[in-house]
């Protein structure tokens, strides 16, 4: 019985310790806590309205308001191309899995479509640089030894200029392989609807 | 008109469980919370699957539904009483009079349960549609099935990001429950996992309670609930808590059936057993490597025991299993889903992987070091394990089986990393064996307390 109960005793005052662990790291805790440091406000007001949105909000909220009801509009029957500016890998999957839960049960693939391209960027800025043509079109490319091609840090020094990028899914087996990038300036991007918050429906034409 | 409808769809997921499993696990209006929350959750493996099969018919109705598994709750009912006399229906009322909730036993679990509802729903107001994996595999797959019935089936054709393979038993509930409101809302998929996390400790409770003595089974109920990767599960709306109630179930059915010689002597018992062993299946694909393991552990102290029908109780369970495996079945050999496993193993990289000992040395030790993490509540499994190596051995069947259990499944899951995986088997440790033993976690507190406590009473079926 006296077992029992030091048992108990242990098992109750560990969780609390788990439960105060948890909540202390929580996102929500450490809000109020960056919320009142000073560097921290210097660089919120660095940031745009969206990255705020992003930082505020769950990513997936954000993207539904983007893509709301879109799916009632296209064909279901032919898949979606998929365009974004985001560069980092993980970042753009993440992105990329919340654009097809969004839109389903149209299929969002970055490979095969025909005609129709979805275009979610965080910069949205994006419907004014398209329409200048201030941008670079770049296509990913998985490949151990070639050197012909951009990294993801070259592209990274590309300022004031948006980086259009058609990613491409490729099974590693869980080996990451060097990210290189062949980017074009002889693609023609057009708007064909403006969605709002950097969503919006393209037409890509190969102009060689 | 849309909520009656929906209750009326309830009501039937709940007829459903309690023709199913009336009286296996509470007697007439004992624990009669426990028991409503039991019955839905079985009702809830009938329903989606009626409801997945309804999908190939397109042009889904809410009537539809309703009709077809009206239908199949006749057939289901008719077959009970003539033939099987495991299955049969007296009185299914739930009497909310006879609802006694004993709060001042109860009251430390509810006290976390409290707590940790107040969480759940203050991060899904956060997070409406759950972590990445359960928006990426569950609330995905339910919106394909519910949106437009006639483009369903692009489900199937998604890259292998997206893990189409994975069974429908959440996205066809979900949906199933969308398709009787007419209207998509997050609230469905927030409240079945509510129910889950709510119902599966107090079941939990209740289940151990019949067993062992009060105490230990409020210990054991604290385990499960404590710590903060069970809440974590949950609020993310993964499928693991409802794997590991399915898994409990089975597991605690079995047991008790060793408990019990007179239970043994009926086989119609195995069946029921195949038959819940074969729901998991349906919950997640992990559910058909716990099947396996169920069956060996069977097989094994059958033959230890030199049990009588030994052929028959072993035919009988797995002819259960098939039963409820047929959902599960359908949907890969229709849409040749292959599992994501096969669909990448190269041989040759296997092989040279393999053939370098060093890579073997450091999938076992990253897999056990990985175990020995409090977190993980994997102390207990490795003190249970040194004692089911000889240091208090107790030849008792309801032990063996339990203890087999979790044998074969440390066996298998080394396997599975070492020979199967497709993935880099270290990062796959690392991101997959916390939920793996979240889901056996339960079958490990009861193994746990089985060695150290003696059985209260033996229930009889």
């Amino acid at each position: 019985m006296k077992k029992e109960k030091i048992i108990l005793a242990v098992i109750i005052s560990l969780s609390i310790i788990y439960i105060l662990n948890w909540v202390w790291h929580s996102k929500f805790t450490n809000y109020f806590i960056s919320e009142k440091t000073n560097t921290t406000k210097k660089v919120n007001e660095n940031k745009t309205v969206l990255i705020k949105n992003i930082k505020n909000l769950d990513k997936i909220n954000l993207i539904e308001e983007r893509f709301k009801n879109l799916y009632k509009k296209i064909d279901l029957s032919t898949s979606i191309g998929y365009v974004t500016d985001l560069n980092g890998s993980y970042d753009w999957v993440t992105n990329f899995q919340h654009a097809q839960y969004t839109l389903s049960p149209a299929i969002l693939d970055e490979i095969n479509y025909n005609g129709l391209i979805i275009g979610n960027f965080t910069d949205i800025n994006v419907v004014n640089k398209i329409k200048k043509q201030d941008y670079i079109f770049c296509k990913k490319k998985i490949n151990k030894n070639n050197n012909s091609y951009l990294t993801i840090e070259d592209l990274y020094k590309i300022k004031n200029q948006l980086v259009i990028y058609s990613p491409k899914l490729v099974n590693t087996q869980g080996y990451f392989y060097k990210e290189t990038y062949d980017c074009k300036k002889n693609y023609k991007i057009s708007i064909l609807e403006e969605l709002g918050n950097g969503a919006v429906l393209l037409k890509i034409e190969n102009l060689d | 008109m849309n909520f009656l409808i929906l209750f009326i769809g309830l009501f039937t997921n709940y007829i459903f469980g309690c023709v199913f499993c009336k009286n296996f696990f509470f007697k007439n209006n004992e624990a009669a919370l426990e028991n409503f929350f039991i019955k839905n959750f079985v009702g809830f493996f009938f329903t989606s699957s009626i409801y997945f099969f309804l999908l190939f018919t397109f042009n889904i109705s809410p009537l539809k539904i309703l009709l077809t598994e009206l239908f199949f709750l006749i057939i289901f009912l008719y077959f009970s009483k003539s033939y099987l006399k495991i299955f049969f229906i007296d009185k299914f009322r739930f009497n909310l009079k006879k609802i006694r909730i004993n709060f001042i036993e109860k009251k430390i679990i509810y006290f976390f349960l409290a707590i940790y509802s107040f969480i759940f729903f203050f991060r899904n107001i956060k997070s409406p549609h759950g972590e990445i994996d359960a928006i990426n595999h569950w609330g995905r797959g339910a919106r394909f099935l519910f949106r437009d019935n006639e483009f369903w089936t692009n489900n199937f054709d998604l890259r292998f990001l997206f893990h189409t393979d994975y069974p429908l038993f959440i996205q066809s509930t979900v949906s199933r429950i969308w398709s009787l409101l007419n209207f998509e809302t997050q609230l469905v998929p927030i409240t079945i996992h509510y129910l889950f996390f709510l119902g599966f400790p107090l079941i939990f409770y209740k289940l151990i309670k019949k067993i062992f003595s009060h105490n230990i089974s409020l210990i054991s109920t604290l385990f499960l609930i404590c710590f903060p990767f069970y809440s974590q599960v949950a609020m993310s709306h993964y499928a693991d808590i409802q794997l590991s109630f399915f898994m409990f179930l089975s597991v605690f059915f079995a047991f008790n059936l060793f408990i019990n010689e007179k239970n043994n002597i009926n086989p119609n018992l195995f069946f029921f057993l195949g038959f819940l062993t074969g729901i998991t299946s349906w919950v997640k694909s992990e559910g058909i490597i716990f099947s396996l393991i169920v069956f060996l552990s069977l097989i094994f102290v059958f033959y230890l025991y030199k049990e009588k029908f030994f052929f028959k109780k072993i035919f009988y369970s797995i002819f259960g299993f098939f039963i409820s495996f047929i959902p599960y079945l359908t949907l890969h050999s229709v849409f040749k889903t292959k599992t994501e496993i096969l669909r990448f193993q190269t041989l040759s990289d296997k092989i040279n992987f393999i053939s370098d000992y060093q890579n073997v040395l450091d999938v076992l030790k990253c897999f056990f070091m990985e175990m020995i993490k409090f977190n993980n509540y994997s102390l207990i499994l490795l003190i249970s394990s040194i004692y089911f190596l000889g240091f208090q051995f107790k030849k008792k069947k309801h032990i063996i089986f339990i203890f087999s259990i979790l044998f074969i499944f440390l066996l298998s899951y080394i396997f599975f990393y070492i020979f199967l995986t497709p993935l880099d088997p270290v990062f796959h440790i690392k991101t997959s064996l916390n939920r793996i033993l979240f889901q056996y976690h339960p079958i490990i507190i009861l193994a746990f307390f089985s060695l150290h406590t003696k059985i209260k009473k033996k229930n009889k079926f």
